[in-house]
């Protein structure tokens, strides 16, 4: 359920980055990036952008999610690996010295205008 | 036309939670975040730790439940500061602690002279993973009766956690409950974290764990200067 503050998040982290560019076209996309081990699940955020778009600076907008993998790089040997299970430890070298190098993201990659409006 | 903006969108929480920690580390306080699934036993394990510091370290508390103050009036039983975060109402409520719930709870909380603060955060193995609170440590408690399989299953909390506690080890003759699973698991997602194994109940295993509240905080104060 966290994923509705989250999504308040993201709502109010895109209403300020139109405040601080001064953009007051109509918003058409969203982009988030969002990894697969963020916490964060995509359907409930996508439901609650919707919910929390309907009225408002980004009404009409749609939220695109790009999901990214969990990314794991050893420390010990250097090998890194995408994980299908959150599992960390080295497949190469059985090192348990792993470092997460992605798919922790929940940012806001970029913001698409309606031209026509622009 | 399109910007990019790359902006992490944690990051308002994120810049609160450095704000506490930073007000909190300039009054050498050091901050553990309990969090576990509902049930694990962190009130009564937290209420055990209260007795045995007593009059060593100036310990206070931020309880945080989704309702009612049952928890903080355990507490606040033991004679120490201590305030309530309640995140919603009677039909349920946020399931987390954010860090600006935290700095509202900080701000009604006397402060003054004490050494650690605990702050327990809501019974919740997914939510409470995302949100820095302004903690120092994140310490993860597991109970026997929860099954072998937790840390696998929430990986995420579990991961995150600087230490992990198993809690209610006084019920194993009871259940069907393999202790070196749990460690597999637990080890499969985070290898590196201490683990302690605790009763609040019988007092078996308190001594390890205060052992560790005694480095952690000697480690953060090392680290700060203090």
């Amino acid at each position: 359920m966290h994923e509705y503050s989250i999504t308040e998040a993201l709502v109010q982290a895109v209403k300020e980055e139109l405040d601080a560019r001064e953009l007051a076209a109509p918003v058409r996309e969203v982009h988030l990036k969002l990894g697969l081990f963020s916490g964060a699940v995509k359907g409930p955020v996508e439901f609650y952008f919707e919910m929390l778009t309907r009225e408002g600076r980004l009404a009409g907008s749609r939220l695109v999610v790009e999901e990214t993998p969990l990314a794991l790089k050893c420390e010990s040997c250097g090998s890194a690996w995408i994980a299908e299970e959150p599992l960390f430890r080295c497949e190469a070298c059985g090192s348990s010295k792993v470092e997460i190098t992605g798919g922790r993201e929940m940012t806001v990659e970029r913001i698409v205008f309606d031209d026509e409006e622009s | 036309m399109e910007v990019k903006v790359v902006r992490d969108i944690m990051k308002i929480n994120d810049n609160v939670a450095a704000s506490n920690h930073e007000m909190l580390a300039g009054r050498g306080i050091v901050t553990l975040n309990l969090v576990s699934s509902p049930g694990a036993g962190k009130t009564s394990l937290l209420e055990k730790t209260l007795e045995i510091l007593k009059g060593e370290i100036a310990v206070g508390v931020v309880e945080g439940d989704v309702n009612t103050s049952h928890d903080a009036e355990k507490i606040a039983a033991h004679d120490v500061p201590v305030v309530q975060v309640n995140t919603g109402g009677p039909a349920g409520g946020s399931c987390h602690l954010d860090a600006g719930m935290v700095k509202e709870g900080l701000a009604a909380l006397e402060l003054d002279g004490l050494q650690l603060l605990f702050i327990e955060n809501v019974g919740n193995l997914i939510c409470t993973a995302s949100y820095k609170l302004g903690e120092d440590r994140k310490v993860t408690f597991v109970s026997v009766t929860e099954g072998e399989d937790k840390p696998v299953k929430y990986p995420l909390i579990f991961r995150n956690a600087d230490a992990i506690v198993i809690t209610k080890t006084d019920l194993i003759p009871h259940l069907d409950f393999d202790m070196e699973k749990l460690y597999g698991h637990i080890r499969e997602v985070n290898p590196e974290a201490p683990v302690i194994e605790c009763s609040a109940r019988t007092g078996e295993g308190m001594d390890t764990w205060i052992a560790y509240i005694r480095q952690t905080s000697e480690d953060v104060r090392a680290k700060r200067g203090d």
